[in-house]
């Protein structure tokens, strides 16, 4: 079984803005994923003009919400670091042995949403040259503005590059269990540090390499 | 739905995923479009103590109670070769009337098309070898449509008139512009002048052998020269001072008021009149006042009829004339280039 595997495109986020993020996208891939029978839920973001659709599972719900808490935390400890975090989908299979039956996890899609979460950058009051000087406080409502506006555009390429990608790849999706919402998955987040270079350093990987 | 067991013909299951299939995607598609349809029901959450009932379960996506206008596509949409064509039309609203009687008969609404979604079952010209799954197919194929709809439904919200949408639907307020839609399996082509501002996505078929289900949007990118306003509407009032009235006319004398007064009371749109002073009244006019009065008599809640009538000649039994657009038998709406969602 061939593993398929999406990039998304990386998003550059304020601290503030990795809940809402990262549930528009997890819930985003979920819904496309959860193929049993789904009553869909219409989600408003506060901070962007956007509505995404959640299946309505509470578990999915649940879990979700568990890594995104376990994601910042992580963010706190390494700030203005790229992270990304892995939604995969598996199939469990049961490998006979001569000796033990051991089930194994056989990964079918994953996803990378790429995060490089930053600072806002501070503006200083003092001037050197004679020149009037703009209002620093004006200056970053206006940067805030039209950095929050990119990122919306950017989120939104993220949402159609999902479906995009659903809607491309149907081939390798296994046969719906109707006894289940969502195919089984799972969410992982990496413990590595990249810099802002972009050097990779893995410390422990939680994302599986593609079969 | 469960396909598992059935003991029907495989084609039999074909034609009935490919019917529900159309019927699935309309009920996508207006349900997020339409405010008329769900006048009562702004709340975008489906309880979870909604009943689910069968045909609701089609393709794993339960939308709630479907809209009574979609009973009658199985009426209407006898040939499932059609293209099924759903055009969402702003409305705007007539202008407030003007107090020239050389403008009186231009208030008319004006209605744009934002959005024409073409769902269709198309044969296929090649025929792709046979796997020798030929009993499977049907599985793959239901399986393929659910992914399908479900990024019809993402997708739907992602498009500029989801926001049109929500606004007129989450607000009480009467707004200059309102959606309207018409379905039919024939479509006038676009203008040069529209198509420029207008942008193409087509998903990605799903096969379903012999031929395949396919569903693509033609829309506008930017919804922004619609301003849409909120409209102010006065309540019916009368106008005691009209021209060659009693009030203005000494010579003749006011009607019994048992019998209600003969001066026409009528809704105006737009900002609020002038306080009255002989001078300053409302508009009023007499020459085609009666036609002036209708036009402004329409509802200000909740939309107009959602569909129109057009009698066109066809084979087919009529539908309910009050139901969708006009449709004419064995034609197929031209297929520009587009591009695909890849």
């Amino acid at each position: 079984m061939n593993c398929e595997v999406c990039q998304l495109k990386e998003l550059e986020v304020e601290h503030f803005e990795i809940r809402e993020v990262l549930r528009c996208i997890l819930h985003t891939i979920v819904f496309h994923r959860a193929l049993g029978l789904v009553r869909p839920k219409d989600i408003d973001l506060e901070l962007f003009n956007i509505t995404y659709v959640q299946c309505g599972d509470v578990e999915l719900e649940k879990k979700i919400e568990e890594k995104i808490d376990e994601f910042i935390s992580w963010v706190e400890k390494h700030p203005n670091k790229k992270s990304q975090i892995c939604l995969s989908f598996y199939e469990m299979k049961n490998k006979h042995y001569s000796w033990f039956n051991k089930n194994e996890r056989l990964y079918w899609e994953q996803w990378f949403v790429n995060l490089h979460v930053t600072h806002p950058k501070a503006h200083s009051g003092k001037s050197h040259n004679s020149k009037p000087m703009v209002d620093p406080e004006e200056t970053g409502y206006e940067d805030r503005g039209v950095r929050r506006e990119a990122l919306e555009v950017s989120l939104r390429d993220v949402l159609f590059q999902i479906i995009k990608f659903v809607n491309e790849k149907k081939d390798h999706v296994p046969p719906i269990n109707e006894k289940a919402i969502c195919f089984p998955c799972e969410i992982t987040i990496p413990r590595s540090i990249v810099a802002s270079n972009g050097e990779k350093g893995f410390l422990g990987s939680g994302c599986k390499q593609p079969l | 739905m469960d396909m598992h067991g059935n003991s029907h013909p495989d084609s039999g299951k074909l034609e009935q995923i490919i019917s529900q299939f159309l019927l699935k995607s309309l009920h996508i598609i207006l349900d997020s479009r339409i405010p008329s349809l769900h006048p009562h029901d702004r709340s975008r959450e489906l309880s979870s103590t909604s009943r689910v009932k069968k045909s609701d379960k089609w393709f794993n996506l339960f939308l709630g109670d479907r809209p009574a206008a979609l009973d009658n596509l199985n009426f209407w949409h006898r040939n499932l070769m059609d293209p099924m064509i759903i055009d969402v039309l702003l409305v705007r609203q007539p202008s407030a009337p003007s107090t020239s009687m050389d403008n009186l008969y231009a208030v008319t609404s004006v209605e744009t098309v934002i959005e024409r979604w073409v769902v269709q079952y198309e044969s296929l010209r090649v025929m792709p070898p046979q796997t020798g799954e030929n009993s499977a197919s049907y599985k793959k194929t239901y399986k393929k449509s659910i992914i399908l709809l479900r990024s019809l439904y993402s997708h739907m919200r992602l498009l500029p008139a989801y926001r049109v949408f929500r606004q007129l639907s989450s607000s009480t307020q009467t707004y200059n512009f309102h959606i309207i839609y018409k379905v039919s399996s024939f479509c006038e082509p676009f203008s040069r002048a529209d198509e420029e501002v207008m942008k193409e996505l087509s998903f990605v078929p799903v096969e379903a052998l012999p031929g395949r289900l396919s569903v693509s949007v033609t829309y506008r990118s930017t919804l922004s020269d619609f301003k849409l306003e909120p409209v102010t509407t006065m309540t019916p009032k009368i106008i005691m001072d009209y021209v060659g009235s009693p009030t203005t006319d000494p010579h003749r004398s006011l009607p019994s008021s048992e019998k209600g007064v003969g001066a026409a009371s009528f809704l105006l749109r737009g900002k609020q009149p002038h306080v009255s002073s002989p001078f300053q009244r409302p508009h009023s006019w007499t020459s085609g006042f009666h036609k002036a009065a209708h036009m402004v008599s329409q509802p200000f809640g909740g939309s107009p009829p959602a569909y129109r009538t057009f009698r066109m000649p066809c084979d087919f039994p009529s539908p309910p004339n009050d139901i969708y657009g006009h449709r004419v038998q064995n034609y197929r709406p031209s297929t520009p280039q587009k591009a695909t969602l890849s």
